[in-house]
């Protein structure tokens, strides 16, 4: 017995070493400038504690923005400051062997949504979201990635998208859809056009919105036919999500980003839209390109940019009177205060809704509601995500607000369960659904013009 | 021929600037990602917003809830690029005009009020003691001590060699501890400006005029 125990020691020290040896190469190939210069700026003065969702519902240290980038940061001093090398204590400088894998793993992937709320709050000027997904790659390559996250992305990987849907599914779905959305809008002609070759706009989707959430796909079908867009779905590549972006994996990140882009210079499309989804915006629009190396040659839009496009364009007419409830504006934080969309979804509540009320604070300064930084995957840390939320459910509650748009599925997933959790009493929609409510269809616009032309007769 | 203390403490100016260099050189030779994806906002608005607009007090939620720590660490920097300005006046500086001794003392004294007044809060204050080490005393004790003798030298009206002892040991620690923020930080401000002003988060007229493009 003793010896077998003996050997489970020796290997679990093995390992260990092992890790470290791997951690200590993988930082230093890590290693860029941004990140030099990031390591080397923080002063420690703590001002970026209460812009933390985290800190802010439990008030520990350890949920500290500063504390919890510390860790890569002491990593750094200990093998390239001076002193680190030195005198390590003096200036908190801790080597490899100092780290637990665990904690790290903790803070970095189940104690941070990656939001950025600390960075634009940071005296200083420091990205800490970058630092966290720079722990987070070192992680990843340590294969720590949190099981429910990995697995999420291996599905992307090996099937085409998160939630393994097959092209038959989809199909299956969109037709039905496709039949729905006919109804709807009392016109055979309605399509859900699927791979079609030279479409001005190729559309992606969340895997959600067919597995749980089909009315958003109608809703947006319905405004595409309503703007007579040109668009279409590809029945293969519809997966707009990549957390491969959250699990700090590049190599994954590129494939899966890498079929989307292919996919829209294979259907010539000059708009790749991307669905309510903040994070996929994000690696789409502004990571994808430095992932792949190459400019694109088509343009990467939110779906907002375009419906925003098209009622200014005068390609969609919205009767705001139908929303008379308040309605509120969530922004995500991929979307907003690192994808830069901040007014167009302000622009179309005020001509989709009557009675629109601001959270605050908004735009760059929101709250995460939590459910970003692939956390909605892992399962273990649940608990404190919605914990985290507390800040977001007491925005929502000061607002008044009975609806609350979320153009992003993954915050909608975690304000569904905020809501369930403090009871906030709301209803939660995408803004393409409420745009699709508040449509008047191009009939009832034929309609509405003959009357008042008699009218006016 | 320069007395020793003033010497020394050009020596050790020379090394801070030298080892500053060379660290901005390390840096500057670290792999460096370009950004592909097309330009929402500028990325130069958002350089100047980092250096105007963000630092005003009430641009950021966290300087305006922590106001007066805000405040403090601004009169704390102003005064050591003060205390900086008088050390290299030193060299010329036959005797020190009435209205410097009157304003720079002022100046100084808030100084040292703002900093030390940091020191006691991160020693008090459990949540900013966790983030501390030895170096975040030691460096802001180092300034103080700066800030002090600059003020004395500044009241006798000369400078004596304590004043440029205590600058060597600021020049020589600038480079190896958290000191050589001073160089990172703005660095890190032009990071994050360029960066968030690229994709049209940070402008100077707001971001409806990024929105657009």
């Amino acid at each position: 017995m003793g010896g077998k125990e003996d050997r489970g020691e020796v290997a679990r020290f093995m390992e260990a070493l092992a890790n470290q040896r791997l951690t200590l190469e993988r930082l230093r190939k890590r290693i860029t400038r941004r990140l030099a210069i990031l390591v080397n700026s923080c002063v420690h003065c703590g001002l970026c504690s209460d812009s933390c969702h985290y800190y802010l519902a439990e008030n520990s240290n350890r949920f500290i923005p500063a504390f919890r980038t510390d860790r890569l940061s002491s990593l750094f001093r200990r093998y390239h400051t001076w002193l680190g090398r030195r005198i390590p204590f003096w200036v908190g400088a801790k080597g490899v062997e100092e780290l637990s894998i665990k904690e790290l793993t903790d803070a970095v992937f189940g104690e941070c949504s990656m939001c950025g709320r600390c960075a634009i709050n940071c005296s200083v000027g420091l990205d800490i979201g970058f630092l966290i997904r720079e722990a987070r790659k070192i992680l990843a390559e340590l294969d720590q990635v949190p099981g429910g996250l990995q697995s999420t992305v291996d599905k992307a990987v090996t099937t085409g998208n998160n939630m393994a849907i097959t092209e038959e599914e989809l199909i299956g779905t969109l037709q039905w859809l496709e039949e729905e959305l006919q109804q709807e809008v009392a016109d055979r002609r309605a399509k859900i056009p699927l791979n079609k070759v030279g479409a001005r706009v190729l559309y992606t989707l969340n895997p959600r919105e067919p597995k749980f959430f089909p009315l958003s796909i109608i809703a947006i079908a319905k405004i595409f036919y309503a703007a007579d867009e040109d668009w279409t779905i590809s029945s293969t590549n519809f997966d707009a999500t990549n957390y491969a972006y959250y699990s700090g994996d590049d190599q994954a990140a590129r494939t899966i980003a890498g079929r989307l882009v292919e996919e829209t210079e294979r259907l010539g499309a000059r708009i790749l839209a991307v669905t309510e989804c903040g994070h996929a915006y994000r690696s789409l629009r502004w990571e994808a390109p430095n992932w792949l190396g190459k400019r694109f040659d088509f343009q990467v839009k939110s779906i907002l940019e375009l419906i925003a496009d098209y009622i200014r364009q005068g390609r969609i007419r919205l009767d705001s009177s139908i929303h008379s409830a308040p309605v509120t504006l969530h922004d995500p934080c991929n979307l907003v205060r690192y994808g830069g969309v901040m007014e167009v979804q302000r622009y179309i509540l005020r001509k989709a809704v009557s009675n629109f009320v601001e959270m605050h604070p908004n735009r760059e300064r929101n709250y995460c509601c939590g459910g970003g930084g692939g956390l909605l995957s892992m399962s273990e840390y649940a608990e404190l995500r919605l914990k985290a939320g507390k800040a977001k459910a007491e925005q929502i509650r000061r607002t008044g607000a009975k609806v609350v748009a979320a153009p992003c599925h993954n915050c909608i997933d975690q304000l569904m369960e905020l809501n369930k959790k403090y009871k906030l009493g709301i209803e939660t929609k995408t803004i393409g659904e409420i745009v699709a409510d508040a449509l008047i269809l191009p009939s009832r616009r034929v309609n509405s013009a003959i009357e008042s032309a008699s009218k006016k007769g | 021929m320069l007395p020793l203390s003033q010497a020394l403490s050009l020596g050790a100016l020379l090394f801070c600037i030298i080892a500053l260099l060379y660290m901005l050189l390390q840096v500057r030779h670290l792999p460096h990602q370009r950004d592909l994806a097309t330009p929402r906002g500028r990325w130069w608005e958002g350089i100047v917003y980092a250096f105007t607009k963000a630092l005003l007090p009430w641009s950021k939620e966290s300087s305006t809830r922590h106001l007066v720590s805000y405040l403090a660490g601004v009169v704390f920097h102003l005064s050591t690029f003060f205390a900086l300005f008088l050390f290299f006046l030193s060299f010329w500086l036959k005797s020190v005009p009435a209205s410097l001794k009157l304003w720079g003392s002022l100046g100084l004294w808030s100084g040292l009020l703002c900093g030390f007044g940091l020191l006691l809060k991160r020693i008090f204050t459990p949540h900013l003691r966790s983030l501390s080490y030895p170096d975040d005393y030691f460096s802001n004790a180092l300034v103080e001590a700066f800030l002090l003798v600059s003020w004395i030298s500044l009241r006798e009206g000369e400078f004596p060699p304590y004043f440029y002892f205590i600058a060597v040991i600021f020049f020589l620690y600038l480079p190896l501890g958290k000191l050589r923020h001073a160089l990172f930080c703005l660095y890190a401000r032009a990071v994050w400006g360029s960066f968030f002003g690229r994709r049209g988060v940070l402008s100077l007229w707001g971001a409806k005029r990024t929105e657009g493009r």
